[in-house]
């Protein structure tokens, strides 16, 4: 009787738990959405209801006539470039690491996780020098080359990881069948591990989409601005505009949303892969 | 479908990973259309040598020549062989016409000639309606076949074949045996089988390798490697149940040699049997072994295994094992003392001290 | 693995990978470590001057720089209360639902959301006048808490902490959830017939075969925590009264805002060694007892 009673506050307790993370977890995007539909008067009285008239109006208003579509072009194309070298970059490196035994191979691999905890801000400032010396401050070139930095040693982690797990007779058949290094990465192992590129790249897409750091010192001309910048450069100057703050967040976060639900699994073994050794 | 047929020469092969040499200079002759197994127990060094031949791997020293190309050096797909993996490696991503095309593709060979071997191999091997189908969806034998299939359709020099059936349950294997064997038979291309199942080895080829610790410890026949094992590891090895070994020395009587275990005990032997010596071991097949009350050999009753087909005898004898197979359904109760006897053409003598067959 | 001695093979597939981290992280490591030993010209022409261990030494006269530091170490410790705790108990929980996925996939949104959004709609939520915290706590009878979260020095360092702790207890869960789905769950059935009850299980097998799970935590959170920018960047900018002043924050306005570029230089190398001397105390620490 008082271990039924101890198991059903047990099944209570953790089912109320999971649902309370629940909310917390939907109610600051449920409320990025309602905001951006509100009026400023509506926003101070009506806090968690929906909007009684939805200003639908406020998207045509911050994508076209304050010429955020340009953000958002700016955005795909950083997030695009980006992953697409990254994966390119990370695959060629991971297939030397997965396949060769070499010279060196140890300490190269030491210096590309060494590469995982090093972070924008250690290297910063010599980025920004090298950006300007070059002339690439306030550049599309200038905003991709540093930030794929950013996500390479992972990147060659996470492949390496994968392109072990192919089966070494795999490898050896394909050698037998005639295939040339190129052959054997393009038509062996990179078909075979597409799984995992599709994690690397939503995993990268994501990153680069929501960093910061890098486009707020790279970035300073508005017509070059990914989202995240344009973002808080909006914000800046409509501090109190608070709709269309969330109208900008909304767009910033929609193709993500799209991108999250579409690959589902994709995300789950990117997170994890990373942490399972 | 007849492929070309060559001799692989093995001359000196030595291979270290590290500290531990696997190969310490093999040599191997193998002659055009042999079907040759490697035998041995895992980390002979037999899936090392078959993968040097292959060009997997590479030698440290010693050379390798197939035909009259010497090939130590060359890329694995320079040297014109096939391989079968014991895990298949099919690509997974690829349906079985593609796995079985892909090497041609790579070559460039024209599209009618790629399909026209594909579906003469497919023929072969029954295939022909799983073409369009993606590995996983094919039971283990017809990933075996498949696997068969994208060796035979480049009409290597040499098939090399990596225990290829020890993925399969025992019914299978039967059957893929046969079909192996029928395959070699049609095509005649010299074969390198890698396995540690007796069976095979004693059932499929033309000859056998026994390997031991990096060295070749015979080759011959099957039988010849079952009749005459050349010293105490391939007598040992070869054979299922194993030989039964007993330790003695070699001593005259009245009619000859005989044999007088350590617990004093005289086995008679025949004519041709050595002069007496120092210590040597006895080895008798559990076959040979002939129940006898007033046998020479005994032993105390341990278990009595009846598998339907025949009896197999375990007894403990001078603190050893001995196992006894007959074809009759005897009944004994544990502890019981049993008597064999021998044949004396049966027993095989080894050197004490280094194992080699003595003259016998 | 096929040996390559003597051959390009291997470097040739590597070289584009390792050509790029060397210009873009060897390189620059260097760099920032090399600047730090130098201090700007008298003007803007002129060279900069050697100063051996000048902007170390005034590092460790600079108040702010270790209010800050001690800002992040409370990150640090915040972070692992907080959502890594959550994260682990919402996966042991989650771990034999079979809506363990969706509800997986629903903690894990919030991790999506860029810190600066999460940084901007929180900084509504704790928004003294129209804020939902705030409305929420006079909802439910405890007005009198209410305040300016962010605004009040004694409590913007944990409200802004809160708003990362909500962006990574979605990461912390699924990931032990991978790790407690790796466990073999014949182990917790031999336990139980032991006589094992849960919390013993919990504490006796759940927690060390984690344990490799807990140390890659670990070290992405002290990493994540000590280099944490976004959003204490956007929702309060270090302020009120550097009350949440952290690091990288100081760091980016000594040398974007001031030009102190090799005082920043030097800040950035501290902060750097002290992310590699804790990850790797944490990783030796772990494999030590193994």
């Amino acid at each position: 009787m008082h271990a039924t009673f101890n198991r059903l506050g047990a099944t209570l307790g953790a089912n109320g738990l999971l649902i309370l993370f629940v909310i917390i977890s939907l109610f600051p995007v449920y409320l990025m959405f309602i905001t951006s539909l509100k009026s400023q008067a509506e926003l101070i009285q009506n806090v968690f209801a929906l909007p009684r008239n939805p200003k639908w109006g406020n998207y045509p208003l911050v994508l076209i006539e304050r010429s955020y579509y340009r953000a958002v072009i700016n955005s795909l194309m950083l997030a695009g470039t980006v992953t697409i070298i990254t994966i390119v970059l990370s695959c060629l490196a991971a297939y030397a690491f997965a396949v060769y035994d070499f010279v060196g191979r140890q300490l190269l691999f030491v210096l590309v996780l060494v590469g995982l905890m090093v972070s924008e801000v250690s290297i910063l400032i010599p980025v920004y020098m090298l950006l300007k010396s070059w002339n690439l401050l306030n550049s599309f070139v200038g905003l991709v080359l540093p930030q794929i930095a950013l996500g390479l040693s992972f990147g060659i982690f996470l492949m390496t990881t994968f392109f072990l797990q192919v089966p070494k007779d795999l490898v050896d058949a394909a050698r037998l069948d005639g295939c040339t290094d190129l052959q054997l990465l393009m038509r062996v192992m990179v078909p075979v591990s597409i799984p995992a590129i599709g994690a690397l790249a939503v995993i990268e897409f994501l990153w680069t989409w929501n960093s910061f750091f890098f486009p707020l010192v790279i970035a300073t001309r508005q017509d070059l601005m990914p989202l995240s910048v344009a973002i808080i450069d909006f914000m800046g100057r409509f501090t109190f505009n608070y709709e269309l703050v969330a109208t900008t967040c909304v767009i910033m976060f929609v193709p993500i949303l799209i991108l999250y639900v579409l690959t589902q699994r994709s995300f789950r073994r990117g997170v994890t892969m990373g942490a399972v050794k | 479908m007849s492929g070309p047929a060559e001799r692989v020469v093995v001359k000196g092969v030595e291979k270290s990973f590290g500290r531990t040499q696997v190969l310490k200079g093999v040599d191997l002759e193998i002659d055009p259309r042999e079907f040759v197994i490697l035998l041995g127990p895992s980390g002979c060094g037999k899936t090392t040598l078959l993968r040097i031949i292959a060009g997997l791997e590479r030698s440290d020293a010693g050379e390798i020549r197939i035909g009259e190309r010497r090939v130590d050096g060359l890329e694995p797909k320079e040297r014109d062989v096939a391989m079968v993996f014991q895990s298949y490696a099919l690509y997974p991503h690829m349906n079985v016409f593609d796995n079985q095309s892909f090497s041609l593709r790579l070559r460039r060979m024209a599209r009618t000639e790629i399909r026209d071997r594909v579906e003469r191999a497919a023929q072969t091997l029954g295939l022909e309606k799983l073409l369009d189908r993606y590995p996983r969806q094919l039971s283990g034998g017809q990933r075996q076949r498949v696997s068969m299939g994208r060796a035979i359709v480049r009409s290597p020099k040499v098939f090399l074949f990596d225990e290829p059936l020890s993925n399969l349950d025992a019914q299978l294997r039967v059957h893929m045996r046969g079909e192996i064997k029928s395959l070699h038979h049609q095509l005649g291309t010299t074969s390198i089988y890698v396995t540690h199942d007796q069976i095979e080895a004693m059932t499929m080829g033309d000859r056998i390798v026994v390997m031991n610790g990096g060295i070749i410890e015979q080759i011959g026949s099957p039988l010849e490697v079952f009749d005459r094992p050349k010293n105490r590891f391939v007598a040992g090895f070869v054979g299922s149940p194993a030989m039964n070994f007993i330790d003695g020395t070699l001593v005259g009587t009245s009619s000859g040699t005989a044999f007088r275990t350590t617990d004093g005990r005289t086995v008679p032997l025949g004519p041709s049997a050595p002069p007496p010596g120092p210590a040597v071991t006895a080895g008798i097949r559990p076959h040979h072994l002939r129940l006898d009350p007033t046998g020479p050999i005994r032993g105390a009753a341990i278990d009595v295994q009846p598998t339907g087909v025949e009896t197999i005898i375990l007894c403990r004898w001078n603190s050893r094992d001995l196992l006894a197979q007959t074809g009759e359904r005897i009944r004994a109760a544990a502890g019981e003392q049993l008597g064999f006897s021998v044949d004396p053409a049966n027993i095989h003598l080894f050197d004490g001290t280094s194992g080699e067959r003595l003259a016998a | 693995m096929i040996d390559a001695r003597g051959r390009l093979g291997p470097y040739l597939f590597l070289g584009p990978a390792i050509l790029y981290l060397a210009i873009w992280v060897y390189y620059p490591i260097a760099k920032n470590f090399y600047l730090s030993f130098f201090t700007a010209g008298a003007s803007r022409s002129d060279a900069p001057q050697f100063v051996g261990l000048a902007n170390y030494q005034r590092l460790l006269s600079d108040d702010l720089f270790f209010r800050a530091l001690m800002h992040n170490l409370a990150w640090v410790a915040l972070s692992i209360v907080i959502p890594v705790v959550i994260g682990l108990v919402l996966a042991v929980l989650l771990v034999e639902r079979r809506a363990r996925l969706f509800y997986a996939a629903v903690f894990f949104l919030p991790v999506t959301v860029a810190p600066i959004m999460a940084a901007i709609v929180w900084g509504w939520i704790y928004n003294p006048t129209f804020g939902a915290l705030n409305q929420f706590l006079a909802v439910v009878g405890l007005g009198g808490l209410a305040q300016p979260w962010l605004a009040d020095p004694a409590t913007a360092l944990v409200a802004v902490n809160m708003i990362g702790s909500w962006g990574y207890y979605g990461f912390c869960a699924l990931i032990f959830l991978a790790g407690l789905q790796g466990i073999d769950p014949e182990i917790y059935d031999a336990a139980r017939i032991d006589g094992a009850n849960s919390f013993r299980r919990f504490w006796s097998i759940t927690l060390p075969l984690l344990k490799p799970t807990l140390v890659f935590v670990l070290v992405y959170t002290i990493i994540g925590s000590m280099k944490f920018f976004d959003i204490i960047y956007v929702a309060t900018k270090g302020g009120p009264d550097n009350s949440t002043q952290i690091v990288a924050v100081y760091m980016f306005d000594l040398f974007i805002r001031q030009g102190e570029q090799h005082y920043a230089a030097a800040m950035s190398m501290v902060l750097t060694a002290i992310i590699l001397v804790m990850s790797l105390l944490v990783i030796r620490n772990a494999t030590r007892r193994t």
